[in-house]
């Protein structure tokens, strides 16, 4: 140990005037940031120019990023130039997940940034950043192959502000995988923040609609009347049924309860029995469907919250 | 007995009793309303009596809230008929539907082009074809809410049926999209759906298998599924094939698309008719400017003689058709090299040319790529000073020897003729079956031209013969595309001579950004580099379309991608491809 320490701090001669002192951040950026090596990857129109970026007249080699790699697996640099789809965009975590760390993503062109010209399209998702982490946005539509190695030269600064003491991806904890979305009724985050975010205005929205719903009539077949309760339970206190020809008019019982979803049978006519329990009989005086005749709910305010109409035949 | 002498009998009723229930006319010309159930028998008819073998553009028309049309006949299927042998004007028939069972024949068995067409029409309207042998969806996915071209289908992000929104006025309070839609990103649930108790299901992809001829020799192998894309280096963007293989020989392939599905349909029915063409220029991004041409002339169609462009615009037009033709046959042998193993430097070759044209373009119109340069009536602005000049040195000195240069390289050059002569064959018959149009139909040896069957714009001025070779492959549509640029050379050295002074609008189209069009329907199309480019619109008199639906060229022509690669090796389906030239924004729009 001694002899060791008697050495360090003085080079041999023959090296001395060969040794450059610099940071271990210097050299790791350096050497990183000049050979990037991007996915061939093209999602539309931006990948043209792109494509065009790495030949003779742009010829993006200068910056060591010429190498373009098909395969995730051995690129460096996602490059997401064109408008994301929600059916494109479950690919393309999926590829972010197989590239390997330290790994960085260009959004190129204003639809990747934000959707851009095609934002509103209900397949469009409004930029990628809602998926995946991006470093560097490069605006246009599309974006020249100039305005594309100004976003490279843009990335290789970034580089230089990163230390491999602290970049994430050499922590023990780190996974980096991204969650993958799924196909469903329509694109869904499987992050489990935006799974229960969904799931709250999903079910805030179905109570709201319930809540708005009242119980409705409709013809059932001979001679009944179908009530239906598509909204929360309802107290049917003080509800009528209404006809406009015989003007009968059934009064619920009071205390009557109908679930939400529930469905009951409402029978008239000569014949009418109830035939098994929750049914009613209206009267057992007249059929309803005489010409033109209107059977209305009328709910405790008075209100008619739901009307059928039988057809005028005429003779 | 006296009503009888009156009526003049319907078309084809002689023949098919009762098929044809009226004759109407349109801006457009005739066309023909025929009962559902009659139609396959009709279209036989058609095809093979009257000649008209190629169904070129199918589609539906979802008419809820128009003036004058009930649920009864809520949805329509238009279909346009065009004679190969003959050229001239489409024969257009409607199928009418009504709303609660959208269901007709389909028309497979006698165009087999249609299947792709009549499985977008499932997938966006809901329309059902009985009989087709896949009806499922094709740019959505399946469990996909709704069939979101119905007109009372609303995106996540709607805001008001047309534009301009109230809400972006200057004066007004713009509300951020995001911020009106409960879920706060471009999404939408249907009522009570709960996405932690939700399952994928599984789709299963059905492959039509051929059955082999079992002649694999003495070995016995397995059948094996490969799926490439939608991220692969030759499917040329984000299409996918799945291609199942017996040893290396392809038995089947299905291709699936809507990767690129970013709803120009949708967008083009909410904008007026001027903000949709930029995003024509999105459709087929590398041949911008004959988009804007084709949508340009499908609007004035519908806009009638006022809005005719001048005779300079007109030469301008052509000139920018023409120089598209170009670039956009560059890039396609450029990638098509690629595909056959020669990686980039064929490419860099053609990019060279390109990158000039592309400099023209910039000097009109501002951009690159997305000029949006074409007004109705007209062009945006006049060229230049300069530019007819450096342009005449491009046409006249350069390119042609480029072009010849080319031509040496890899006409004759001998591994591109052993990977490409005899691979994908398709007959005339089928590609005419298939709809296919452009090279890809010139490729099977019928000279097929829109600028000679059919010509618009000024192209009846000039002189230029129809590119086409007979030997069915990818050589011939590789060959194809060679000589067409010679021709639009050709083009363009005439029309660089005889282009006049004046004025590049009409008097009516200057200006005039908000155009209301009269109550009625067209169909414009033109020869755009990949085929047949046409816009089929349905003005309700608005300043919106109604109906703003476009017939891509390269979507389409991926009929013919199946029947062509089964039977050759699977390094081939991916030059099959190649040979078909796709462009993802125009496939998936």
């Amino acid at each position: 140990m001694a002899e060791n320490t008697s050495t360090t701090g003085v080079a041999p001669e023959e090296l001395s005037d060969n040794i450059l002192i610099t940071t271990v951040d210097s050299v790791y950026n350096l050497a990183r940031s000049f050979s990037l090596w991007p996915m061939t990857f093209g999602l539309a129109c931006c990948a043209i120019e792109f494509i065009v970026a790495g030949t003779a007249r742009y010829d993006m080699s200068r910056f060591g990023m010429e190498v373009a790699r098909p395969s995730p697996r051995q690129a460096d640099l996602l490059i997401i130039s064109g408008t994301v789809t929600k059916k494109m965009v479950v690919p393309i975590v999926r590829l972010y997940n197989q590239m390997a760390e330290p790994r960085y993503v260009i959004s190129m062109g204003a639809c990747a940034t934000g959707g851009g010209p095609f934002k509103e399209g209900y397949n469009v998702v409004s930029g990628i950043d809602k998926f995946l982490p991006v470093d560097v946005y490069v605006p246009g539509c599309p974006p020249t192959p100039e305005a594309l190695i100004h976003g490279f030269i843009t990335l290789h600064k970034k580089f230089k502000t990163q230390s491999v003491r602290t970049v994430p991806w050499y922590r023990k904890s780190y996974t980096g995988e991204t969650p993958i979305p799924a196909l469903g009724p329509d694109i869904i985050d499987t992050n489990p923040d935006a799974l229960k975010r969904v799931r709250d205005v999903n079910m805030t929205r179905l109570m709201a609609s319930r809540a708005a719903a009242a119980p409705q009539i409709s013809l059932g077949d001979a001679d009944t009347i179908v009530l239906r309760n598509p909204g929360l339970t309802a107290d049917l206190t003080g509800w009528t049924l209404q006809s406009s020809a015989s003007e009968q008019t059934y009064h619920f019982p009071a205390g009557f309860v109908l679930m939400s979803d529930g469905e009951v049978r409402v029978h008239t006519g000569p014949g009418a029995t109830s035939s098994s329990a929750g049914d009613i009989v209206w009267t057992t005086e007249a059929a309803l469907g005489g010409d033109g005749e209107k059977i209305s709910l009328v709910n405790a305010e008075g209100a008619a919250v739901s009307v059928i109409e039988y057809e005028a035949t005429t003779a | 007995m006296s009503e009888e002498t009156v009526v003049t009998p319907l078309p084809y009723s002689d023949v098919l009793p009762g098929a044809v229930l009226a004759e109407e006319t349109d801006l457009d010309g005739t066309s023909l309303v025929v009962a559902a159930d009659k139609l396959p028998e009709l279209a036989r008819h058609l095809r093979d009596v009257e000649g008209l073998d190629l169904l070129s553009n199918l589609t539906a028309v979802d008419y809820f809230g128009y003036k004058g049309r009930t649920a009864e006949d809520r949805f329509e299927v238009v279909y346009h008929l065009f004679s190969t042998e003959k050229g001239g004007g489409p024969t257009v028939l409607r199928v009418r539907l009504p709303e609660n069972n959208p269901v007709l024949p389909t028309l497979v068995d006698v165009y087999r082009g249609a299947d792709l067409q009549e499985r977008e029409a499932y997938d966006l309207f809901g329309i059902r074809f009985l009989g087709h042998p896949a009806l499922r969806r094709i740019l959505l996915w399946e469990g996909f809410h709704g069939h979101p071209m119905r007109k009372d289908w609303q995106e996540p992000y709607y805001e008001a049926e047309s534009k301009p929104f109230k809400s972006r006025h200057p004066d007004g309070n713009y509300a951020w999209a995001e911020d009106r839609n409960p879920w706060g990103s471009n999404v939408q649930y249907p009522d009570g759906f709960d996405p932690l108790t939700w399952q994928e299901p599984v789709s299963q992809i059905p492959l039509q298998s051929h059955a082999g001829n079992g002649a694999s020799g003495m070995l016995k192998t397995d059948r094996l599924i490969v799926n490439m894309g939608p991220q692969h280096p030759s499917t040329h963007g984000v299409f996918r094939m799945i291609v199942e293989l017996e040893g290396e020989t392809i038995m089947a392939l299905e291709p699936e698309m809507g990767y690129l599905h970013r709803n120009h349909e949708k967008i083009g029915e909410r904008n007026t008719y001027l903000m949709n063409m930029p995003y024509t220029d999105r459709l087929d991004y590398i041949s911008s400017m004959s988009n804007n041409l084709a949508y340009a002339i499908a609007v004035e169609k519908l806009l009638g003689e006022e809005y005719a462009p001048t005779e300079r615009a007109e030469y301008i037009r052509v000139i920018m058709a023409e120089l598209t033709r170009i670039v956009n046959h560059l890039f396609s042998v450029g990638t098509f090299l690629n595909d056959l193993g020669a990686f980039f430097t064929p490419l860099l070759y053609a990019v060279r040319e390109r990158e000039l044209i592309l400099d023209m373009f910039e000097a009109v119109s501002g951009s690159r790529m997305m000029c949006n340069y074409l007004r109705f009536g007209g062009v945006a602005r006049d060229l230049p000073d300069g530019w007819l000049e450096q342009c005449k040195d491009l046409v006249f000195k350069r390119l042609p020897g480029k072009i010849e240069e080319l031509t040496t390289y890899l006409t004759g050059n001998e591994i591109l003729q052993e990977r490409c002569i005899g691979v994908g064959y398709l007959s005339p018959q089928d590609a005419i079956n298939l709809s296919c149009t452009g090279p890809q139909l010139r490729g099977s040896g019928v000279a097929y031209d829109i600028r000679r069957a059919e010509p618009y714009s000024i192209y009846d001025r000039f002189e230029f013969d129809i590119a086409a070779f007979n030997g069915c492959d990818v050589y011939s549509r590789f060959l194809v595309r060679m000589e067409e640029m010679r021709q639009s050379v050709r083009i363009l050295e005439q029309a660089l001579k005889q282009i006049p002074e004046g004025p590049i609008q009409s008097p009516k189209g200057q200006g005039s950004y908000v155009v209301r069009p009269p109550v009625g329907t067209v169909y414009g199309r033109i020869e755009s580099p990949k085929g047949e480019l046409g816009f089929y619109l349905v003005s309700d008199g608005s300043g919106n379309p109604f109906r703003y639906r476009v017939r891509p060229p390269s979507y389409i022509n991926l009929n013919a991608l199946g029947p062509m690669s089964i039977g050759n090796k699977v390094a081939d389906c991916v030059i099959i491809l190649g040979g078909i030239d796709i462009v993802l924004g125009e496939v998936d729009r």
